[in-house]
């Protein structure tokens, strides 16, 4: 039998691993990540986070139809499936590989829990603007078929909502998948509490809602404007807001990955 | 006495029937629902609401009855105002066919449809106990080595959320109905709130098989509890959310919605529209104020639309029935 | 050389649960087995020395440093986790890839020791397209240890590895597993199967309930046990003489016939004298001897005798 000891199977031009660098390790993660993303189990999911929504839009949204096509892209698109999409996505990310059991597999690796966790963030991040460039693109069609003159105008809005959108509810999610096995429930009842019920009311501190601040952002569409009677005055001030949520949602996952065990065992069902 | 009977051999034992079979799954499955806190805080709320309905209905009970409780209490703040009462009372205490049935009728309505929300929550907490941890921990194998069949298995699944449904929907309006006639001023009650229970019942329980069945096959789409829970989710916050596109865009994209689906139902099964109508005719004064609501321009109560809700309904049913049969087949 | 693993004062509690109850050892250099019953709290140690988990109070330290987020360490560790669970859509070698550029290795590097690792684990080349989910448990156990093996580890801890493994798989397994020590890596190997252990390890640690009840080798282990007798079997042709013969040279405390066949049970009064004076004892006897077996010094005895 062939030797695996070290010593006879470790000549000088195969030497042993250091500790990897930022490139090899996000590199790592993303080939065990695509393949969970591509794989062809998942092609209902993958197909339907992809078609779905562009396609319910152009079967439902008649001709010329303008004020049905912003309220789709406003209100369902980035209102609602970015944010819960997001929240599954990000949610799941060490969630299931706790309840997969298989995180022993990448936190027994030489690199340290706060990279592993942002690698993560960044592939799932990856996948998400993917997703996010799909669906804003085929939606800018269903609005060039459909005859809707806001569509081109309001696409490039859309495309960055789904950026900034990713990156902030990505980034929420992760902390929430982090908390609780019930991350989809938390994240719930966040959208409720925060993202509608505290954006909406008008209060000193309504600007944690990061829907508000999207919605912000597409008000610099004279057609959303108009429609919805929202200001555009705060966008600039709400990219950062939403830069700097994202920033401190990466921190706070990082050092609670850092900090807390996870026990497969825990995550028994109840 | 020996601690085990050798002599047993279980193939020669009295088998019990295929029903107590099913309902053994049934009630193992809603026991494993009722362990999480959550579900027992739902059906505990939902029993909260029927003591507020049995209050409203006594409220209602004792305005139908010359010198109740609320006649005297109206004489107290103004002795106008018990004349009208009392006018209004001895008129409904005649046609207790209209004022009892009525009342009962929009008020069940009410509540029924109320209680769709808590319905759906529970079905979303029982998702994860019906097929999907059966998916995910190979007990179907298990089960496939019992004396049961698959149909068996789905009918004693399908008791789990009817069993969870009737805690938190069926069980509420049934003992509000109760409760409330039999603090109503008399037995008549009872005879004439015949039409809405049996309306509220023909609905729950159309809607509790609806349910089920939908229930069933989201459950079986995956072997992962958030799959199962997300995909449930993602259907009824999308669907709530394309409501009021239906309004903008084409109406059908309402019927997506399974709430709105839930609601419509409940208005080809009770028709409020009739009793309302009733009421705007043929209760003095109170129609008066009726009629002019109804004067609105866009009046509250459009006619039931019937033949886009029963597709729609059967439409879920049909891909939560192919969803089911697809992987739950035995290997 | 020094101890590769340190462990003062150690305790874990999960809530009100005790994994690790106050322990302190060390696990030396070469192949060590890690025995215990379920619950010993041998998959918490596995834990703690991997960096999984963290101690609830005392310290272990592995090759001086503390496992938990401690990457400079954690390129020295390698590790095979006892359950099955594997990534459902990824395939062998695109998972080595992966997990090898998380250990450091370059691309190309970490697919080619991927395939070569597959080749040493003895994982046939046609089952490699396959998905990890439609391995068998046997298959699952060699792509885990080859996993372990990726970043070329010093210290090698394995839970359970031969769960699964059929005979000739334990074998292989047994069998990499001495190249690997004979190469100079250290390893660690929890295991039920105590035989084999027995076979492969040179040095025990034995846990129950918590507490470590007894480390060392297998001679060291059987002189630290409290009222600890040798014990051999003898297959003769006359049992009843040779008992007679050594029961009055006053080497045996105490004998026992088999009811049936030819076999004699003996208890050592003590060992160094018995085996000075044994073959003159036999010689003088003139029984003929046909098998002997020291049951004594099997892990299994020594094994039950602490746990009991």
């Amino acid at each position: 039998m062939t030797s695996l000891a070290a010593p006879n199977n470790a000549p000088a031009a195969d030497p042993k691993p250091g500790v990897p660098g930022l490139g090899s390790s996000l590199a790592g993660l993303w080939v065990l990540s695509w393949r969970g993303f591509f794989a062809w189990r998942r092609a209902p999911l993958w197909l339907a986070a992809l078609v779905a929504n562009p396609l319910l839009a152009w079967l439902s949204l008649p001709d010329g139809e303008s004020t049905g096509f912003l309220h789709w892209n406003v209100h369902l698109y980035v209102g609602l499936l970015m944010p819960l999409y997001c929240l599954v996505v990000c949610g799941a990310m060490i969630r299931d590989e706790v309840q997969d059991d298989t995180l022993a597999f990448l936190v027994t690796r030489p690199l340290t829990r706060a990279r592993l966790y942002l690698g993560k963030y960044v592939c799932q991040l990856a996948w998400l603007q993917c997703v996010f460039l799909v669906n804003g693109l085929l939606l800018l069609g269903v609005g060039l078929l459909r005859d809707i003159p806001e569509a081109p105008s309001l696409a490039s809005r859309v495309l960055l909502a789904g950026i900034l959108a990713a990156l902030v509810y990505g980034a929420l999610g992760g902390v929430f998948g982090l908390l609780t096995r019930r991350y989809i429930v938390l994240g719930l009842v966040y959208g409720f509490i925060v993202e509608v019920g505290i954006g909406h009311i008008p209060t000193n501190i309504n600007s944690l809602s990061m829907l508000r601040h999207l919605q912000d952002l597409l008000a610099g569409h004279p057609a959303v404007q108009t429609r919805y009677d929202w200001s555009a005055d705060g966008s600039g001030t709400g990219v950062l807001i939403i830069l700097g949520t994202t920033l401190t949602a990466l921190v706070v996952g990082a050092v609670l990955f850092t900090w807390k065990e996870f026990h497969a065992s825990h995550e028994a069902l109840k | 006495m020996a601690l085990h009977d050798i002599r047993y051999r279980h193939w020669e034992g009295r088998h019990i029937g295929v029903w107590q079979r099913r309902g053994v799954i049934a009630f193992s499955g809603l026991r494993a629902c009722l362990q999480n806190r959550w579900t027992r805080y739902l059906v505990g709320f939902c029993w909260l609401t029927a003591l507020v309905y049995v209050g409203l209905l006594f409220c209602i009970g004792q305005l139908l009855v010359a010198d109740s409780i609320i006649v005297e209490w109206a004489a107290n703040l103004n002795p106008q105002l018990q004349a009208f009462v009392r006018a209004l009372t001895t008129w409904l205490e005649q046609h207790p066919e209209i004022s009892v049935r009525v009342a009962q009728g929009l008020l069940f309505y009410h509540y029924a449809t109320f209680l769709i929300t808590a319905a759906l929550v529970a079905v979303a907490l029982a998702i994860p106990h019906l097929i999907t941890r059966d998916l995910g921990s190979h007990a179907m194998v298990v089960y496939a080595s019992k004396a049961i069949n698959r149909f068996d298995y789905l009918v004693g699944k399908a008791g789990v959320v009817g069993g969870l449904l009737t805690l938190t929907w069926l069980g509420p309006v049934l003992a509000s109905w109760l409760l409330g006639n039999l603090l109503a001023p008399n037995w008549n009650f009872f005879w004439h709130s015949r039409v809405p229970l049996g309306h509220a019942v023909l609905f729950i329980l159309a809607g509790m098989a609806f349910l089920s069945v939908l229930a069933l096959g989201v459950s079986a789409v995956s072997s992962r509890e958030k799959a199962t829970v997300g995909l449930y989710v993602a259907l009824w916050l999308v669907g709530s959310a394309l409501e009021p596109l239906g309004d903008i865009s084409r109406p059908w994209v309402k019927q997506l919605s399974i709430r709105y689906d839930l609601q419509q139902l409940a208005r080809v099964v009770f028709q409020p529209e009739q009793d309302l109508r009733i009421a705007q005719e043929k209760v003095p004064i109170v129609g008066e104020v009726l009629r002019g609501f109804g004067r609105r321009p866009r009046a509250p109560w459009p006619p039931a639309p019937a033949a886009t809700t029963w597709p729609a309904l059967a439409i879920f049913a049909l891909l939560s029935t192919g969803v089911i049969l697809t992987r739950t087949k035995p290997e | 050389m020094s101890a590769i693993v340190q462990v003062r004062e150690l305790s874990r509690w999960y809530g009100i649960v005790m994994g690790l109850n106050h322990v302190s050892f060390e696990i030396g250099p070469g192949l060590v087995g890690l025995v215990g019953p379920n619950g010993a709290g041998k998959s918490t140690l596995i834990q703690i020395i991997t960096g999984q988990f963290r101690p609830s109070s005392g310290t272990l330290t592995v090759f001086g440093e503390v496992p938990w987020n401690n990457p400079r360490l954690l390129r020295r560790i390698g590790y095979c986790p006892e359950r099955e669970s594997l990534p459902r859509d990824l395939g062998p070698v695109d998972w080595l890839h992966g997990l090898g550029r998380l250990s450091g290795l370059r691309a190309t590097e970490a697919r080619a020791r991927a395939e070569r690792l597959l080749e040493k684990v003895r994982l046939p080349r046609e089952h490699w397209a396959k998905r990890l989910s439609q391995y068998s448990k046997g298959m699952r156990q060699r792509v885990k240890l080859a996993q372990a093996l990726l970043h070329d580890p010093e210290f090698l801890v394995l839970d359970e590895p031969m769960n699964g493994l059929d005979p000739l798989g334990r074998q292989e397994m047994a069998h990499v597993l001495k190249e690997l020590a004979a190469g100079g890596t250290h390893i660690l190997i929890s295991s039920h199967i105590l035989a084999e252990l027995e076979a492969l390890c040179r040095e025990f640690v034995i846990l129950n309930w918590g507490r470590v009840l007894a480390s060392g080798t297998r001679d060291t282990l059987r002189t630290d046990v409290q009222g600890w007798s040798e014990q051999l079997q003898v297959r003769c042709d006359q049992p009843e003489k040779l008992a007679r013969v050594l029961f009055d040279a006053g080497v045996l405390r105490g004998f026992q016939l088999a009811p049936e066949g030819d076999w004699l049970h003996l208890e050592v009064r003590d060992p160094e004298v018995f085996y000075q004076r044994w073959l003159e004892l036999l010689l003088a006897s003139g029984v003929v001897v046909g098998e002997i077996r020291s049951e004594s010094r099997s892990l299994r005895q020594i094994f039950d005798k602490v746990t009991a």
